[in-house]
């Protein structure tokens, strides 16, 4: 079976978690190994520009795979997310309607494994931040304004989606 | 950290890779390739002598079991294929004919870092499997051979 994320995913068999938990596995240690030799800030800032750079042109490629408005672009990216990360995660839904999407999440399992890690930069890099490179996707049409997550020690991940009107 | 995911060697290779790479690409530029290797290098080898140990575990640390790993664990799912030549209880001699993480390295034309990142593995991954064998091996797939030729012994 082929989906939209396999590029993301590299095998849909893996649960998200378990793919996030195997990368973390192997770049925890080659990243504590850098910060010794070059100290935490200058590896911290190697690992942030490398995956944020890789993230944002993997979903950039995947978006301009998906035919249709950007707002379409950004539905079929983010459902497909949803469908691999919901069982992770428990939310509500504040406001649902053609103008806005307001999600609050308040519990993360991702949040969870990389907090009990004490790596929860790395963890909004390898997840947290997914959400921004997907909403990229729907630029101009769609767009999100985050002002806290979980990840980073807040009571809940404030998801606001504001939608353009539809032309 | 649990590690208990079932989930067959190649694809756990190919997932640690789509994150490696972005992030060795990157010391690379800043740092050269030298310093980038070293830091790398010693902590793949780390890893990969954790991992021996915890196969010498499960398959017994000895050549039989290394053998059932190699078959099971690293062809399993078709991720090489293995041409046994030599066993005996102080050697172990296969030429692996086909790699499919080679394969995977070189359809993103970085099997330079598929060396570093693969290959270099399995040298520290005999040390802590076993305290008596090493792995010599002349030249493998991902270098641009025809064939790797693993020859585990018993040390002198």
């Amino acid at each position: 079976m082929t989906g939209v994320l396999d590029d993301y995913l590299v095998d849909p068999r893996i649960s998200l978690l378990d793919k996030t938990r195997i990368q973390a596995q192997v770049l925890v240690p080659v990243l504590r190994a850098l910060r010794a030799e070059l100290g935490k800030g200058k590896a911290d800032a190697i690992v942030k520009q490398a995956l944020r750079d890789w993230s944002s042109q993997l979903f950039a490629a995947i978006g301009e795979g998906v035919e249709g408005s950007p707002r379409r672009k950004w539905a079929t990216l983010q459902g497909a997310l949803n469908d691999v990360s919901a069982r992770e995660v428990e939310f509500e839904i504040r406001r649902q309607d053609k103008e806005a999407l307001d999600i609050d999440v308040t519990r993360c399992r991702f949040a969870e494994f990389f907090r009990a890690l004490g790596e929860p930069e790395l963890g909004a890099l390898l997840i947290c931040e997914t959400d921004v490179d997907i909403a990229s996707a729907g630029e101009g049409e769609v767009s999100l304004d985050r002002a806290q997550t979980l990840m980073r020690g807040a009571p809940s991940c404030t998801f606001r989606y504001k939608f353009a009107p539809r032309g | 950290m649990s590690d208990e995911i079932a989930i067959g060697h190649l694809q756990k290779r190919k997932i640690e890779a789509r994150v490696l790479i972005p992030f060795i690409t990157a010391c690379r530029e800043k740092f050269g390739d030298g310093p980038t290797r070293e830091a790398v290098a010693a902590t793949i080898r780390g890893l990969a002598a954790e991992e021996g140990a915890k196969w010498a575990g499960s398959f017994g640390g000895d050549v039989a079991g290394l053998r059932e790993l190699a078959e099971t664990v690293w062809a399993g799912g078709g991720g090489m294929d293995i041409q046994v030549l030599d066993q005996a209880d102080d050697r172990l001699a296969f030429n692996v004919t086909r790699c499919r993480y080679a394969e995977f390295f070189k359809e993103l034309g970085l099997e330079d870092l598929g060396s570093l990142i693969h290959c270099s593995r399995d040298h520290a991954m005999v040390a802590g499997f076993s305290d008596d064998l090493e792995l010599a091996r002349s030249q493998t797939i991902m270098e641009g051979a025809s064939c790797c030729d693993f020859r585990f012994r018993r040390k002198t």
